[in-house]
């Protein structure tokens, strides 16, 4: 047991011995190549010649992949390929900025619960159960109410929306709005390892070297459940592309006619049988990304497992 | 790989089980069709079965089979009469006075005659002002109708409606109304069964019967109409069945045993339901299925005129929307023709006017076209040569495909003809929408309107200074005052050119951009006899017959 | 485990009575009126009707009244559906949403579970590879696609099932439950593997495997009880959603279940559905999140500790 807290103690070594078994992960290191190349894609791609993502093209609309259009084009004619590239810029960011917040409050709270436990532990949960069955998209069309038009009118925002094609201050309320439901689950998850880990003779022993609480938790029982938090994290990174979807239906979000992988592939969805390939390359882009960043969690799970060592 | 036969267990599984239902199974449709089921896929669940209570298309696409009113809807063009609960009618000379004949074998569902006394008794209903009657505003064309639904009226027998004997009407107007018995076809104008409103109406409050919002009257075995067919069942979200109504006088025309009503929101959905059979007939039908079918199964596939309207409206106090010219450079910079080809696709018509043209009836001034070198002109004569110096406004439309398309394609057309760059786009979601449009917040904002009976004053009327769907700040007394000359013009043809010329103000100052005239965009099973086309898509139910091909 | 249930029991009720407070207030912030239509009513109209609700009184009042109408167990008539009280609503609509939530929930047990267990036992292998990859197709595919591909696959293209519709609920439910089977089983199987990886190497495993127990019997008997502990902390809140009803799989397969109402109460603004369904949704999600805490309790690690050791 000893061995463990040694280990997990000397954090420096284990993060550079993370990175080698990482690199010995053929699967893992793909995965994150694969990344790069569409992440650069998406943010460096529109720069080398594709189509305006906005500009209507009627005569050439609903047209399978060509010459002119090589992921072909969609009812209003605009370019496919074009419309992926920009719109993974909103997915990307938005999925990683969300998840990221969601991920750090979810863990902290639900790692906080578990650990203290009794009441503390009650009072924090019945909170979670609270947030779970507030009706979501009423708060949206609240926010969105509220502060739409305040937050258009910060001058900063607003430089920022015009130097870049996609960017809009309303993003800044999707990721509160995204990242206000999506912890709760994580929380859950976090806390039911941690009940189960604390009681474990390592803990026992964390403790009786005095080390501590949050330095037990942050530490000691949230390494241990890195696997879960780095799949469950992977999870939430789809969950909350779909979830941008649904909100720019709310007309939070991608404000038309810009595009993102969510709202394309909703759009495709919808004319999957007269227009096949509508939803086949988004799908296909969004899926290449989660694939990689799945297997890439699963690389990383691995690495940072300090028992896989030992086995 | 001893895995992936595993996997396929669940799968060989699932195809055992859906081969015992499936196999030999006669789609719902045949079944249907054998039966005289006619299954309609009708938009949303109904807000209610109460003539009074309800204000959109499905619902009273429901109301039309359960009640019938005075003069009631042709098979084949809706601009023709058919004698309902009225046998015959007649007005006075400057058709200000209507008298109805009743038929002595009009009977309500539950056997008692229908009486004037019911219509006089529905109309003091829905215009009382504790019906909270959404629609009331279509009984106006009674005399008091308005002053009696604001309440300043509290004696109803001033309001311009009387049965003489027990079986004639006599309805007073307003002002002279020659379309009166076009007006009378609506729901608003059915009757319902008195004795069933004041004894589902008693309550403990003191309140009155006939006024009370919620009872128990609409449920099946409870409800009473006087319509082809009687209600008998209502499941909230699945359907709303009806089967014929023996009592009713025209008993022998109806051919079908059953017709069910089902709520399909998604018109994705309720396209993918008529591809498995599920229904006989769409609600409607998203674009990009229009195509589709048009090249692969045309024979189901029908586009029927319909008397509506798409257009987008300015809000006038906004600058610079208050500026003629800016508007009317925005206006002719949009090429409609391309919007109907390619983005609404269900043969739509460009719309230059507000009233879409109907045959024999009205012609509407043309005026706006498509002229872009024109448009860059008005656009240099507002201040803003190639779209410079115009503050950024926003295009407002509700949240749905159609309309989202529709807004993307004008965004870019202003764009490529104007060098307008900052036009935004702003979905609502449809309530925040609405507060939006109503409380006047907008600036460019999207709007639609289907005519409630067959003339162009359903249209020309809602630009009135003060009517309630104005809402674009727009006022012209000259306007207002044709159109109440149009209503004492001694001809027809007197009528329609003043109308005309009322139209021509609203199109020369432009409050609102038309778009495109409706089309009715529907798949329709071949086995459906008599669902002919109709201007107001009101199809009577009676004649309807399913007869397997 | 009595005292436990009742404390939870105690809890629920304010829980509840907190979102419906939340809930209530959120409505009367929303922008919207519900009255309010595509066709502009009369001002006259308007108020009147705002008047008949009470909407015009102080929202301290509106509250009261409507927590003293839950009290009474009877929420009224909803504004939208004029013929129905919410009460009515709700019970005509909860049996199909339950109905296809556990035909889920079976679903996606029965995938998830056994793929997240063999892929882990295979850790690393052409096995799991295949199996994770199948699990992420079913998390990239979100029910609005997965929904209407099956529904044109095996409803119209092999005419298998109904595509759609409540008319014949014996077979209506096999699409929608397989749908959300495939959805939540990939999220299950991603979750179990995960977890069934942290299990097979903790200590106790391995004094099972020295002990000459068979491989399956170490699987199965002494790690899938702690490998399932990440599933739980997930189960609770995707039992409540699936059970609650989802809009997308209700639209995409015509079904009148409870999630329809859900959205269309906050569409139409209609406070009395609204606070229906968010109590209902809300006491879901208790129930749901108290069994899967007694679960918890239940595949507690370290009770399976003690017995082995009991067994040494």
């Amino acid at each position: 047991m000893d061995t463990t807290i040694d280990h997990i103690e000397k954090g420096s070594s284990l993060g550079r011995d993370a990175w080698l078994r990482l690199k010995k992960n053929k699967l893992a290191m793909v995965s994150l190549v694969v990344f790069i190349f569409i992440a650069l894609l998406c943010f460096i791609g529109p720069f080398f010649g594709v189509q305006d993502p906005t500009t209507t093209h009627l005569d050439a609309k609903s047209q399978p992949p060509n010459k002119d259009f090589l992921l072909g084009s969609e009812h209003l004619g605009r370019d496919i390929l074009s419309r992926i590239l920009y719109g993974g810029q909103v997915s990307l960011i938005v999925g990683f900025i969300a998840t990221f917040v969601s991920l750090v409050i979810g863990v902290s709270y639900g790692a906080i619960a578990g650990y203290v436990g009794g009441k503390v532990d009650a009072v924090m949960m019945r909170i979670v159960d609270v947030l779970y069955a507030l009706p979501f998209m009423l708060i949206v069309i609240i926010l969105t109410a509220l502060f739409s038009d305040s937050l258009a009118d910060v001058e900063i925002l607003q430089s920022l929306k015009e130097k870049s094609k996609v960017f809009e201050p309303d993003l800044l309320l999707l990721f509160f709005a995204i990242g206000f439901v999506e912890w709760l689950t994580m929380a859950r998850i976090v806390r039911s390892q941690i009940i189960t880990l604390k009681k474990q003779e390592f803990v026992e022993a964390a403790v009786s070297l005095g080390l501590s609480h949050p330095r037990i938790i942050f530490r000691h029982l949230i390494p241990n459940t890195l696997g879960s938090i780095i799949v469950y994290t992977t999870l939430t990174v789809p969950a909350v592309m779909r979830l941008e979807a649904v909100l720019s239906f709310l007309g939070l979000g991608v404000k038309p006619p810009n595009s993102s992988w969510g709202s394309l592939i909703k759009e495709g969805a919808d004319r999957m049988y007269s227009d096949p390939w509508l939803l086949v390359f988004p799908a296909l882009f969004f899926s290449v990304t989660i694939f990689s960043l799945n297997f890439l969690g699963d690389g990383l799970r691995d690495a940072l497992d300090p028992k896989t060592s030992k086995d | 790989m001893r895995c992936s036969y595993t996997s396929f267990v669940p799968i060989i599984f699932l195809a055992l089980c859906g081969c015992l239902v499936s196999c030999n199974k006669e789609s719902r449709v045949d079944w249907a069709i054998r039966n005289k089921i006619l299954l309609l896929g009708n938009g949303s669940e109904p807000k209610a079965l109460d003539p009074h209570l309800v204000s959109s298309v499905g619902d009273s696409n429901i109301l039309r089979s359960l009640f019938e009113g005075l003069v009631t809807y042709h098979p084949t063009d809706d601009s023709q009469n058919a004698p309902g609960v009225a046998e015959r009618w007649e007005s006075n000379e400057d058709y200000t006075v209507w008298t109805f004949y009743f038929r002595d074998n009009a009977k309500w569902s539950n056997g008692d005659p229908v009486t004037p006394r019911d219509f006089v008794y529905a109309y003091r209903r829905i215009l009382s002002p504790d019906m909270l009657s959404p629609y009331a505003s279509m009984l106006y064309f009674l005399k008091n109708g308005k002053q009696f639904n604001e309440g300043t009226l509290t004696d109803f027998s001033q309001v311009g409606v009387k049965a003489l004997d027990d079986r004639t009407l006599e309805c007073t107007l307003e002002q002279p109304t020659a379309f009166f018995p076009q007006v009378v076809k609506h729901t608003t104008w059915y009757p319902v069964h008195p004795a069933t409103i004041e004894a589902f109406g008693k309550n403990d409050d003191g309140l009155d019967p006939m006024t009370m919002q919620f009872t128990l009257w609409q449920r099946p075995g409870n409800h009473v109409g006087n319509g082809a067919f009687k209600l008998k069942s209502w499941v909230i979200n699945k359907s709303v069945v009806v089967e014929p109504n023996p009592n009713y006088w025209d008993a022998d025309q109806v051919k079908l045993k059953e017709i069910r009503f089902y709520p399909i929101p998604s018109e994705f959905s309720e396209e993918r339901a008529y591809r498995d059979g599920q229904v006989h007939y769409t609600y409607t039908m998203p674009p990009n299925m229009i195509d589709w079918y048009r090249k692969n199964d045309p024979k189901h596939l029908r586009l029927d005129p319909y008397l509506g309207v798409y257009y987008y409206k300015f809000n006038l106090n906004k600058p610079p929307l208050d500026n003629p010219k800016l508007r009317k450079a925005l206006a002719l910079a949009i090429d409609r023709q391309k919007i109907v080809e390619n983005v609404t696709l269900g043969g739509q018509e460009p719309a230059y006017a507000l009233s879409p043209p109907i045959k024999g009836l009205y012609q509407p001034p043309k005026i706006v076209e498509y002229d872009p070198d024109k448009a860059r002109q008005l656009m240099a004569e507002a201040g803003y040569p190639n779209g410079e110096g115009l503050p950024r406004l926003e295009l407002l439309f509700n949240t749905q495909d159609t309309h989202r398309a529709i807004a993307e394609t004008i965004q870019d057309m202003w764009k490529k003809e104007l060098g307008v760059t900052n036009i935004g786009l702003l979905n609502q979601e449809w309530k925040v929408y609405q507060s939006t449009l109503h409380e006047m917040k907008y600036e460019i904002a999207r709007h639609a309107w289907i005519g409630d009976y067959v003339d162009p004053t359903t249209f020309l009327d809602m630009f009135r200074t003060g009517d309630s769907n104005n809402e674009t700040g727009w006022s012209s007394p000259e306007y207002d005052q044709l159109l109440k000359d149009a209503a004492l013009a001694p001809t027809a043809e007197a009528r329609v050119q003043i109308l005309q010329e009322a139209e021509k103000i609203l199109l020369t100052e432009l409050p609102i951009i038309p778009l495109y005239w409706y089309t009715r965009t529907t798949l329709v099973h071949p086995a459906m006899q008599h669902w002919e086309p109709l201007l107001l898509d009101n199809h009577p139910y009676k004649y309807v017959d399913l007869i397997a091909n | 485990m009595g005292r436990f249930i009742i404390s939870r029991t105690l809890q629920a009720i304010v829980v509840l009575f907190s979102i419906l407070t939340i809930t209530f207030f959120l409505t009367r912030m929303a922008p919207g009126n519900p009255f309010q239509e595509d066709k502009a009513i009369p001002p006259h109209i308007l108020a009147k009707m705002d008047a008949y609700w009470g909407r015009d009184q102080p929202v301290m009042i509106q509250y009261f009244k409507q927590m003293g109408n839950f009290l009474r167990w009877d929420l009224g008539p909803s504004f939208g559906n004029k013929g129905f009280t919410v009460n009515e609503v709700i019970a005509m609509a909860f049996p199909v949403s339950f109905m296809i939530g556990c035909a889920g929930l079976v679903f996606a047990l029965v995938i998830g579970i056994p793929i997240g267990v063999l892929s882990a036992v295979k850790r690393n292998t052409g096995t799991d590879y295949s199996l994770m990859s199948l699990a992420l197709i079913g998390i990239c595919l979100p029910t609005f696609v997965i929904g209407p591909l099956l529904s044109i696959l095996l409803g119209i293209k092999l005419n298998w099932f109904p595509a759609l519709g409540w008319e014949n609920p014996k077979v209506n439910w096999i699409l929608p439950g397989l749908t959300l089977g495939l959805f939540y089983g990939a999220y299950f199987a991603r979750l179990t593997r995960a977890g069934m990886l942290e299990t097979l190497s903790q200590d106790y495993i391995r004094t099972a495997r020295s002990k000459g127990l068979s491989e399956t019997r170490v699987v199965l008997m002494h790690a899938l009880k702690g490998g399932l502990v990440p599933v739980v902390g997930f189960i609770g809140p995707a039992v409540a959603a699936l059970i609650g009803g989802s809009f997308v799989m209700e639209t995409v397969f015509q079904l009148p279940g409870l999630g329809t109402h859900f959205i269309r109460a906050v569409t139409n603004r209609d406070t009395p559905l609204l606070l229906g369904s968010v109590f209902t949704f809300g006491a879901l999600i208790l129930l749901t999140n108290l069994l899967s805490d007694i679960l918890l309790a239940w595949l507690d690690p370290r009770q399976q500790k003690s017995s082995s050791r009991a067994e040494a």
